[in-house]
């Protein structure tokens, strides 16, 4: 389902939260510092800090739905909406710490492209993180204009 | 409404009440204003529209019990060089009290904004001759002084040459010889020795991460300005230790070892 390109753009370092709901509807979110796409593209794996994970893994474990948000704050503000199936979740592995902190430093330049320098950001919680394993059930474009909300193929 | 503290992850749940939605108004130009500039240095101007400012009147405060976070890590806090606390005021106090003129007192203010509160780059300015204008009297942390030097009320920056700057290029930036250096220009454009196009270039970074100009008062009049820069934003961050310390002092009136009053 993720081609490429998208794959490329989705694990370039990027504003991630993924977001889920509970049985009364009430939302929950979480900011992820990193994601990566599985070589099939029908799967993505989520990290997210283990200390802020509790709710949005409670209801995982009950409904599996959640939805990922990828955007890039520079360049036309282009984001995509991931939506999935967990499959699992796990602590991730200290071989995985690399691409975790690779990521997160691509977001913070961005964020430095804007405004926000990396002072104020450097002490955000990154690791550990749990490793959400997602199957891919839809895509959306989310970048801001005519086309957004658009399903992507 | 949920947020989380990044630097915790403790989770806090806001309970908001809606008061009212402006759709103008000093508060609705302002939001406008800020998202048209943030949508610029996305490349999506134009793209976003306000339609409305919502209020709500906050009813509760919580934490989220399923979201208690941690502590960052002792490792994570950097060393703080610049902090707002009472005992930074107390610092850049006694810099002044101790000044003995008003050269030193100028140069201890700025000095002092530098090495107590991280100001690396500022300038003092007074009003001018002129309607809405301000002359520069004195600099700190720019290579060049830039005494004399004009600044307009919402315009660009005139930086007129006087005779006097021209003849003195290593005058100490204050008050009188600021004055004198704008009197001596006047003279000269009047006597045609060097035309109002001549500039040299108001002191100021290439890229300052931040700007601010402060408006003073003097008895009662807005007499003079005060601009910093920054080449990076500072931390706001508070040392807790040199806040809770002068707050012993304060109650007790005696200071306490390691106390702000007592060292």
């Amino acid at each position: 389902m993720i081609d490429a390109e998208l794959a490329l753009f989705l694990q370039q370092g990027l504003a991630i939260n993924i977001g889920t709901r509970d049985t009364t509807l009430a939302p929950h979110a979480a900011y992820a510092p990193a994601a990566r796409v599985e070589p099939d593209g029908t799967h993505v794996v989520v990290y997210v800090p283990a200390v802020g994970l509790m709710p949005s893994a409670r209801i995982l474990a009950h409904n599996g739905q959640a939805a990922v948000v990828f955007a890039r704050p520079t360049r036309a503000n282009r984001a995509c909406q991931v939506k999935g199936t967990c499959v699992s979740c796990r602590p991730a592995t200290d071989d995985e710490r690399a691409i975790v902190q690779a990521q997160w430093d691509g977001f913070m330049q961005q964020l430095e492209m804007i405004g926000t320098p990396g002072e104020s950001t450097r002490t955000w919680i990154t690791w550990p993180c749990v490793a959400i394993r997602l199957r891919v059930t839809a895509l959306f474009n989310q970048t801001p204009g005519p086309g957004a909300g658009a399903r992507l193929s | 409404m949920r947020v989380v503290d990044p630097d915790t992850q403790q989770g806090w749940e806001l309970r908001l009440r809606l008061e009212r939605s402006e759709t103008s108004g000093d508060l609705f130009d302002r939001m406008a204003l800020r998202i048209e500039a943030i949508a610029s240095s996305c490349g999506m101007k134009g793209i976003f529209k306000l339609l409305a400012a919502d209020v709500y009147e906050v009813v509760s405060v919580g934490k989220v019990p399923e979201q208690p976070g941690q502590a960052p890590a002792a490792s994570d806090r950097r060393a703080l060089d610049a902090v707002f606390t009472m005992r930074a005021l107390q610092h850049l106090t006694e810099r002044i009290n101790a000044a003995e003129g008003l050269e030193p007192l100028i140069d201890a203010i700025l000095a002092g904004l530098d090495e107590v509160f991280g100001f690396s780059h500022s300038m003092i300015l007074l009003p001018g001759e002129q309607p809405r204008t301000l002359i520069t009297i004195a600099t700190h942390g720019y290579p060049e002084n830039g005494a004399g030097a004009e600044a307009r009320f919402g315009g660009s920056h005139h930086r007129p040459r006087g005779r006097g700057a021209q003849a003195d290029p290593h005058l100490r930036p204050h008050a009188r010889h600021a004055l004198r250096l704008r009197r001596a220009r006047f003279r000269a454009e009047e006597a045609g020795w060097c035309s109002a196009e001549r500039r040299i270039p108001l002191p100021g970074l290439a890229n300052p991460a931040s700007q601010l100009g402060v408006p003073l008062l003097l008895r009662g009049d807005r007499g003079c300005a005060r601009h910093r820069e920054r080449d990076a934003v500072p931390v706001p961050r508070r040392r807790q230790a040199d806040d809770r310390a002068a707050r012993r002092v304060s109650r007790d009136g005696n200071p306490e070892r390691g106390a702000a009053g007592g060292e």
